[in-house]
């Protein structure tokens, strides 16, 4: 399995390499073709880029386990994200993408300071974005190393294999590199998934004598098949409205709908996205509730959630399962390199060139490279300590985020409102108010408690919604009175 | 910014759609004995890509 895993895994490094390398064809002379691609991707590569950013390595092992462990309620929470995000997208997709190219936006934290007319918003803004997500880029990096050490290559290897490509995938050609390769890895991760359930459906299941009346009758008799105890209906608030707002909180997604060429591209964008998205969500949750079944029969052996799909990988061709196994690592390097560029973007344009009189966009890329190789390296060494603290936070990373959605929401409905003195004084206090909530209860409570936990049957992540909308709400009221006033 | 009344009745459909994605779940197929609560999540995400799809196509910016 090793050979078979390595030979596959250089197969795909070479690949991805080459096909980064051919992207500097495109040309990278300013922060803004190497952060949101001079405004031009076109609409395959944009919706590909925003499917492998937005699916991480949490569904082919976290998911899968979901489905197994809970049942069909893991399908129900990922899809709640799928629904949303396509409201969000097509209600404001077009009013963002037309904004971006018009106020030539390049971070998700320049627009809103650009929208509240408040620099501080936006450095504020790159900051929380760190806080946020180095945890959750470490969290990628921690489950290739686990795959390598799986697989017996060892934790360390996968560890440096995964922050060194990230790298490089990034510094090749910034963005146009990251939207080629994701586009490579996108592809990858959906042809692995494929051939694993048409495995699953067409040669494991039957090679066992099972048939799909008696798979369903062993999920239905253990009640998998309707809502478990486990997905009550706080803890599907808790597990969905963080995701609900992703598209609107996230800055590697945000960033995305700024890079269409034209409308066109745009629409392509959400209508690829969409069905790629409800694909590869039915196929992952289907091959855990079928390795659960087949536990229940007696087929499988009981395993703990992380470990479904190695199980079920253990029967596969050798070959099969490293190009599964890859596609896990595909999907984690696509999250990566985009958070990461993403919140270099922040630094680079929030930091530094609204600060400078005259921007050379040369040492503005060679700070972004330097931001880059700053974020991976802490990624790296995150991962590599494991400190448990920082790595239980990854699961709040969407949580601590979630302030950003009423903010942002208000500010594209009302961008005349969002530069009234008292609209951006009440935004930014709701900003800092969620923060602190998230980060409060992490620390009393740890990450995966604070998570969960409910106050008057509504989770954490309600609670913070609630508090910064009230907050933004009563800001933009006042202003639109301070308004009508002059 | 302003939505236009396509968007508007998209808007209010969504928001119908994600009510109906959390309540049916949890009082009609609350305990399904087969795959039709898998089924009904698929079905109706299925119907809202389509449906997305094709206000993109039609409606947008109109």
């Amino acid at each position: 399995m090793i050979a078979e895993f390595i030979t596959v895994l250089i197969i795909y490094i070479a690949v991805g390499t080459l096909i980064a390398l051919v992207s500097r064809r495109f040309g990278v002379k300013t922060t803004s073709e190497y952060f949101v691609a001079g405004y031009r991707l076109g609409g395959l590569l944009a919706a590909m880029t925003y499917a492998a950013t937005t699916y991480s390595a949490f569904m082919m092992i976290g998911l899968v386990g979901f489905a197994y462990a809970t049942g069909v309620g893991a399908l129900g929470f990922e899809l709640a994200y799928l629904l949303a995000t396509l409201i969000l997208l097509t209600l404001f997709g077009r009013h963002v993408w037309f904004l971006a190219r018009e106020r030539k936006w390049v971070s998700p934290s320049e627009m809103l300071s650009d929208l509240y007319g408040f620099e501080l918003m936006g450095i504020t803004i790159a900051v929380i974005y760190l806080v946020a997500l180095i945890p959750y880029i470490s969290a990628q990096v921690i489950g290739i190393g686990k795959i390598f050490e799986g697989i017996g290559v060892g934790y360390e290897v996968g560890v440096c294999v995964g922050v060194i490509l990230a790298f490089l995938w990034i510094v090749i050609a910034g963005i146009w590199s990251i939207a080629t390769t994701d586009m490579y890895q996108g592809a990858w991760m959906i042809t692995a998934a494929s051939i694993f359930i048409i495995w699953l459906l067409a040669f494991f299941i039957p090679s066992n004598g099972v048939d799909y009346g008696e798979l369903v009758h062993a999920l239905s008799s253990k009640g998998l098949t309707g809502i478990t105890e486990f997905w009550s209906l706080p803890t599907f608030l808790a597990f969905t409205i963080p995701w609900v707002f992703f598209a609107v909180t996230n800055p590697q997604v945000v960033q995305r709908v700024f890079m269409p060429a034209n409308e066109r591209s745009l629409k392509r964008l959400i209508q690829y996205f969409s069905i790629y998205g409800l694909i590869y969500t039915l196929i992952v949750t289907a091959i855990g509730l079928m390795a659960r079944g087949l536990t229940e029969l007696g087929v499988l052996a009981e395993v703990s959630r992380d470990l479904v799909t190695p199980t079920l990988l253990l029967h596969l061709n050798p070959v099969l399962a490293s190009i599964v196994y890859v596609s896990i690592v595909a999907a984690a390097i696509s999250t990566i390199n985009s958070i990461v560029l993403s919140v270099a973007s922040s630094f680079v344009r929030d930091l530094y060139e609204r600060r400078v009189r005259v921007v050379d966009p040369r040492r503005s890329i060679r700070l972004a490279n330097l931001v880059v190789a700053w974020l991976v390296i802490a990624a790296a060494v995150v991962a590599y300590f494991r400190p448990g603290f920082i790595v239980e936070m990854s699961v709040l990373s969407s949580v601590i985020l979630l302030p950003l959605a009423p903010i942002t929401i208000a500010a594209w409905l009302c961008p005349s409102l969002a530069r009234q003195r008292v609209s951006r004084i009440l935004s930014y206090v709701a900003l800092i108010v969620g923060v602190a909530m998230s980060l409060y209860a992490a620390i009393s409570l740890g990450p995966k408690k604070a998570f969960v936990i409910t106050y008057m049957g509504l989770p954490l992540s309600a609670w913070i919604l609630i508090a910064t909308s009230v907050i933004v709400l009563l800001g933009f009221l006042m202003g639109y009175v301070s308004a009508s006033r002059k | 910014m302003k939505f236009r009344r396509g968007a508007l009745i998209y808007l209010i459909i969504g928001l119908v759609i994600l009510v109906i994605h959390y309540l049916i779940p949890y009082t009609v197929l609350k305990e399904a004995p087969d795959m039709s609560l898998y089924m009904f999540w698929a079905l109706l995400a299925t119907l809202w890509v389509v449906a997305t799809s094709l206000f993109i196509e039609l409606r947008w910016g109109r």
